[in-house]
């Protein structure tokens, strides 16, 4: 996995448009989001505070908020179920819509069911599956992977799309107005004839049983009132306690996410349709994933991984994922909130070589509406990635950790002693003449000099 | 007034220069300062890769030179956030040594604030210059202070501090990260460096100053391998020159 | 499938209580910052608010500025004065077909708007109200010009609408058609989502209805973060400000 990491950086950082699309993107929303909390940069601490608590009282509360978040959605004629694991989660899913008897879906933005993979599972088992997000519309005609959790095609330029619409949907048009409309048009049959909808969840009200979402598009409702069925998506932490929690977290989302003071379409569902209303879906059910989260609750510090509530603002500000941009991570998060979340969900094996590629300068914690301490979670994993338990010998070497170790076990015997520190001193300082020598022979010092030249001590 | 000099493991190793500047301004100021023997190093490069055991071997170390009660100063702002603020996660299931981590952890101050609340005479001897001053992200997002580089700049007469769009961006130094992903790392002091180009040539910039030597050492390592020459030199060493 | 999803919950709901059985120092600490803080904003909102009331009128002109800054096209006009804008905007935007809400009020005006409109004989406009259930109406849903009705209420700090989805007002009334026209009395306008919940006594009910928060015409910034207005829902979002009139 750390080869593939190391492949797509690689290409990226020899991509100079992809790196342009995301310098210019990334610049913009990182200054949308500071605009946007200038009217109330004096409360931004304060504010910030209050949503930290906010969601770490509803983490704390979890078990007793599900089971009541669970009730109230049952008494308004929603279903429930559990899945623990994004296999189970497709099955369930897969079940519902052949109970319902749905074949064409269209689908709501969700960064849960990129989680599961949701759309390969529906298709290779015969569903037809469509996005609706004009991003991820265009993700999946290109038949890509989206690149941002919150403007996922951020990775092309307005040419690229172009491109796509002609040579896919057979439509031409190059400004961004007319391809958007294009895209309406298509969409709109597909909202009419669907079978079923799907969509995300982000916040789910315990205290109510209400189901909120968040967008400014419109396909959102479309995807949760038109067609008879609505499935709804979520992982378990997005419980939040009371309905008095929301307009808080709401507002942080939205400016921190677009710089918008608000979104257009703010959506609280909280029932099918009634007997005497005349639209809104028959059916409805919401799927809450565990997906390993139950496990990472158990640390008070990496618990803190499930405050998030993904607005991307970490990613805008990162100076790592603004130059290797979003694919590179190969994940369904991508950025400093997926450095720490995918190897906790989906394995340290898999993406543990994640939590290195950051240089630890917290930008993302600068900029988190929910105060997530991104940076101590990142040197935890490290932690714990350093352990060789569980590796076998070959492992040990294949990977380098166990070189790693040893190399800093000798910095430690030498720095650990002043004694040792001063001889090790002189002879640093000693043979000035050499020292280009030994770098050379250092082989973690190979690494620095391929791009830069080594100091000479003064 | 006494305190202690804690001079880093980076300005014994490559620049000592750094570490002499600092003591004679702070003796300028009135101080006496004494540069602690037996220090080595914060434990910072084991920490941030993860290997806590060789970390807390080493900060044990320096837990132990502090003999008398004086403030601890450090010519560099992520060896003061390690002592201050990471020494307390570094110790948190030591019982034994928590209350001596905590009593450290009030005593550690960065060289430039610490300089600064002395109200140093800054009678400016030095030709005019324009300079760029890189905050640190130690500096600015764990000590919150990049400010005081800044303002002491500013109040020298001949100086001229020139500012950049990104300067609150990470340089890409990091410790193991610029070696493990020495792409990336290559890749974010790049964007450094070119902004810093148009300052050398459009603004006649002709210093790049900082209170970090690791960053300057990594932008320094990346200027001279494209043919950038630009003199770098630590805060401390720049102030010292010219007062 | 039932039995199992019922072990699957327990399995989830036991394996949460167990890691969470493993306390963070913190806890105690931000459980208790959590009630202070919770109390704080929204006193802090209320008293905003009971600020803002008294200056009703302020309250009417920011819910205008911020609703125009959502790119509304607003109007503001006393309630007799409704028909009379009502068949200038129909004339204005072109539209030939409407759709209705059940809402009584919203039926009345229609209908002055028509008589109104009697003497200009350029004008025609098809109109239906949304008294079928959608599977009936779909056809004519996705192809009429706009829809009229009256909305719950509004919210100055952002320049929303506050739409509750009942049986007088479906929800596809406000997403389907490309111009969606809502009427709002001044009278209902909150300082904020903050008052709005507690005024309304929802946070505390046991449930909601399906409610909405309309702060603008559908837009996108997808392709390259330019901004466009009309992607999936209504392409323009025409509000009008009225104040009641005087009952004798
Ligand atoms: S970690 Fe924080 S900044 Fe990043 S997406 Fe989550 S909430 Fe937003």
């Amino acid at each position: 996995m750390e080869k593939t990491f190391t492949k797509n950086v690689k290409q990226a950082l020899n991509n100079p448009v992809l790196r342009a699309n995301y310098r210019k993107a990334l610049d913009a929303l990182a200054e949308k989001r500071k605009t946007a909390f200038a009217d109330i940069s004096l409360e931004l601490p304060a504010r910030r505070e209050a949503a930290y608590a906010l969601r770490l009282n509803s983490l704390h509360k979890l078990p007793e908020l599900l089971s009541q978040l669970e009730q109230k959605l049952n008494e308004n004629g929603i279903h429930v179920h559990w899945a623990q694991t994004p296999q189970e989660a497709n099955q369930i899913a897969e079940s519902i819509l052949r109970q319902n008897n749905a074949k064409k879906i269209i689908k709501g933005k969700s960064m849960i069911t990129e989680e599961i993979r949701l759309n390969d599972y529906l298709e290779e088992h015969g569903f037809n599956v469509i996005e609706s997000d004009l991003g991820e519309f265009i993700v999946q005609l290109a038949g890509e992977k989206p690149a941002h959790i919150v403007a996922p095609i951020i990775y092309k330029n307005k040419e690229q799309v172009a491109k796509l619409f002609a040579e896919k949907l057979n439509f031409h048009g190059s400004s961004a107005e007319e391809l958007t409309h294009a895209a309406r048009q298509f969409l709109r049959k597909e909202f009419y004839s669907a079978d079923a909808g799907l969509s995300g969840v982000n916040f789910a009200v315990a205290q109510t049983g209400t189901l909120c979402l968040v967008e400014n598009e419109g396909n959102g409702r479309f995807c949760t009132t038109i067609p008879p069925l609505h499935i709804a998506f979520m992982s378990l932490e997005k419980v939040v306690e009371k309905f008095s929690d929301v307009p808080l977290l709401y507002s942080m989302l939205c400016r921190s996410a677009s710089g918008q003071k608000i979104t257009v379409y703010f959506n609280m569902i909280s029932k099918p349709r009634q007997k005497d209303e005349k639209d809104g879906p028959q059916h409805v059910h919401l799927i809450i994933l565990d997906n390993n989260r139950s496990t990472i609750l158990s640390d008070p510090l990496l618990r803190k991984t499930l405050l998030c509530i993904r607005c991307g603002a970490c990613m805008n500000n990162c100076p790592v994922y603004t130059n290797i941009g979003g694919h590179a991570y190969d994940a369904a998060i991508p950025g400093p909130i997926g450095k720490i979340l995918m190897p906790q969900i989906a394995g340290m094996e898999k993406y543990g070589h994640l939590a290195t590629a950051s240089s630890l300068c917290a930008a993302c914690v600068e900029v988190c509406p929910v105060k997530i301490p991104i940076t101590d979670i990142l040197l935890k994993l490290r932690a714990q990635a350093t352990s060789l338990k569980n590796l076998s010998f070959k492992q040990r070497l294949y990977s380098g950790k166990l070189a790693e170790k040893i190399a800093f076990m000798l910095w430690a015997y030498i720095f650990s002693s002043p004694l040792r520190y001063k001889l090790f001193l002189k002879m640093l300082h000693a043979f000035p003449a050499l020292i280009p020598l030994k770098v050379r022979f250092t082989p973690m010092l190979r690494q620095w000099t391929k791009t830069r030249d080594f100091p000479m001590p003064r | 007034m006494n305190v202690y000099l804690y001079a880093t493991c980076l300005s014994d190793m490559l620049n000592r220069q750094i570490q002499k500047s600092a003591k004679t301004l702070l003796e300028k100021a009135g101080l006496k300062v004494h540069v602690l023997a037996g220090a080595t190093c914060c434990g910072q490069p084991a920490y941030n890769a993860g290997h806590r055991s060789a970390a807390k071997k080493v900060a044990m170390q320096q837990l132990s030179i502090f003999k008398e009660d004086w403030p601890i100063i450090l010519p560099s702002a992520s060896c003061a956030a390690m002592m201050k603020y990471h020494y307390t996660k570094l110790f948190e299931d030591e019982k034994d040594t928590f209350e001596q981590v905590l009593k450290l952890k009030r005593k550690v101050y960065e060289w430039s604030a610490f300089y600064q609340s002395l109200s140093p005479a800054l009678i400016d001897k030095g030709a005019a210059i324009k300079v760029f001053c890189h905050p640190s992200c130690h500096g600015i997002r764990e000590m919150q202070q990049h400010q005081v580089a800044f303002s002491l700049l500013d109040s020298l007469e001949h100086v001229q501090l020139l500012h950049l769009p990104h300067e609150h961006e990470c340089c890409g130094f990091g410790g193991t990260f610029s070696i493990k992903h020495s792409s990336i790392s290559t890749a974010m002091a790049d964007r450094k460096i070119d902004e810093l180009s148009k300052l050398i040539t459009s603004h006649g910039l002709s210093r790049l100053v900082g209170a970090d030597y690791s960053c300057l050492m990594h932008l320094q390592g990346r200027m001279q391998r494209l043919g950038i020459n630009i003199e770098v030199q630590h805060l401390a060493c720049f102030l010292e020159q010219r007062l | 499938m039932h039995e199992s999803n019922y072990k699957r919950r327990s399995a989830i709901l036991s394996r949460v209580k167990v890691a969470l059985s493993n306390l963070d120092p913190e806890q105690i600490q931000t459980q208790t910052q959590a009630q202070t803080s919770k109390n704080k904003l929204p006193e802090q909102a209320r008293s905003e608010s009971s600020l803002a009331a008294s200056f009703a009128k302020n309250l009417n002109q920011q819910f205008l500025q911020n609703m125009t800054g959502n790119s509304a096209l607003c109007f503001e006009c006393q309630e007799e004065e409704i028909p009379a804008l009502l068949h200038k905007l129909l004339v204005q935007e072109k539209i030939k077909s409407l759709v209705l809400s059940g809402q009584p009020q919203v039926e009345k005006i229609f209908q002055q708007t028509l008589n109104q409109a009697q003497e200009d004989t350029a004008f025609s406009c098809d109109f239906f109200r949304f008294e079928n259930n959608l599977e009936e109406l779909k056809e004519r849903l996705f192809e009429v010009a706009a829809s009229l009705e009256k909305a719950h209420s509004g919210l100055a700090e952002t320049g929303s609408l506050v739409i509750r989805s009942t049986k007088e007002t479906p929800r596809s009334l406000s997403l389907i058609p490309p111009i969606h026209i809502v009427l709002l009395s001044s009278k209902n306008i909150y300082a904020n989502f903050e008052t709005y919940l507690s005024a309304s006594k929802l946070s505390s009910r046991s449930s909601l209805e399906n409610t909405l928060l309309i702060s603008g015409p559908s837009k996108t910034a997808d392709i390259e973060l330019t901004l466009v207005q009309g992607i999936h829902g209504p392409l323009k979002l025409i509000v009008i400000l009225y104040n009641e009139a005087k009952k004798l």
